[in-house]
């Protein structure tokens, strides 16, 4: 029952999924084949980023991070966020634990949500296919526009978190 | 993180087969005004696809006719929403941390839209 319960929304995807090739042939084709692609980009993303993370665990002293990153760091963890966000590679969804991580280790809410934020926006290999597919102006609002107000979004964030729920995520 | 992962899988799949390029083209096309934006938001911000085709996808619109406009609303949306995985960014955070990020997102992208939409 347990079970069931942890993959509902597997089973209800998957339902849906049988659902549409039941009434559209190709088109559930189509979307398993699109399934099964992006399970196996995952399984081959993903345990580099595990051993990564896993290294950092066991490599970066708690001390320096919290020196770096942490309440104290003022300018330092802003730009360790996000260069962190912006040489990754990856979908955001991969972003998600190392955050968790670098949270458990001490880093300040605020440099966290602005790591996603960079990650998701301002990633250099993207920037890279943003100017060579939309110009160069369009690119600079972009990134003019997206890195000050994320940097106000982080912090409107972690004002809005109190130290209780903080809390129950860093002990997840 | 394996039943979320999965159901993740799944749900891309389908919205990918169902939101496919064309049927974005169609939809924030050619004159759509407020309209297109309005619908580009809300494809950007369902649609799971990877920025390094989305931006691609925006140029091609361009050239097709759409609106600066609306490539801006659908490609900030697509790179900074994700509905999908919204319920892994609950698990690993909370829910008022994974909404206020979409919301904030939301208005960020709605700032960046009228910018470009001046100044273009």
């Amino acid at each position: 029952m347990d079970l069931i319960k942890k993959y509902k929304f597997s089973i209800v995807f998957l339902i849906l999924l049988i659902l549409l090739y039941i009434t559209n042939n190709d088109l559930g084709k189509t979307a398993t084949i699109i399934t099964i692609n992006n399970i196996k980009e995952m399984l081959l993303l993903v345990p580099p980023i595990f051993i990564t993370m896993e290294l950092l665990e066991v490599w970066i002293p708690k001390e320096m991070l919290i020196k770096y990153m942490g309440n104290g760091a003022k300018f330092t963890g802003i730009l360790i966020a996000f260069t962190l966000g912006t040489v990754a590679a990856g979908p955001i969804y991969v972003a998600f634990p190392m955050g968790q991580l670098l949270l458990k280790k001490g880093a300040r809410l605020m440099y966290v949500i602005f790591f996603l934020a960079v990650w998701s926006s301002t990633k250099f290999i993207i920037i890279l296919t943003e100017l060579a597919s939309l110009g160069v102006k369009f690119t600079v609002v972009q990134v003019a526009v997206f890195l000050p107000f994320s940097l106000l979004m982080s912090y409107l964030i972690e004002k809005s978190v109190n130290e209780e729920e903080l809390n129950i995520i860093v002990n997840k | 993180m394996l039943p979320s992962v999965i159901s993740f899988m799944i749900l891309i799949g389908i919205i990918l087969t169902v939101l496919d390029e064309d049927a974005i083209s169609h939809i924030i096309g050619n004159e759509s005004g407020v309209k297109g934006v309005i619908l580009a938001i809300i494809v950007g911000s369902i649609a799971a696809i990877p920025s390094f085709i989305a931006f691609p996808l925006g140029g091609s619109l361009l050239e097709a006719g759409a609106g600066y406009a609306q490539i801006a609303a659908l490609v900030s949306t697509l790179m900074t929403i994700g509905i999908v995985s919204m319920p892994m960014e609950i698990q690993y955070f909370n829910s008022k941390i994974a909404w206020s990020r979409l919301i904030y997102s939301l208005i960020i992208s709605i700032i960046f839209t009228i910018i470009i939409g001046v100044v273009m």
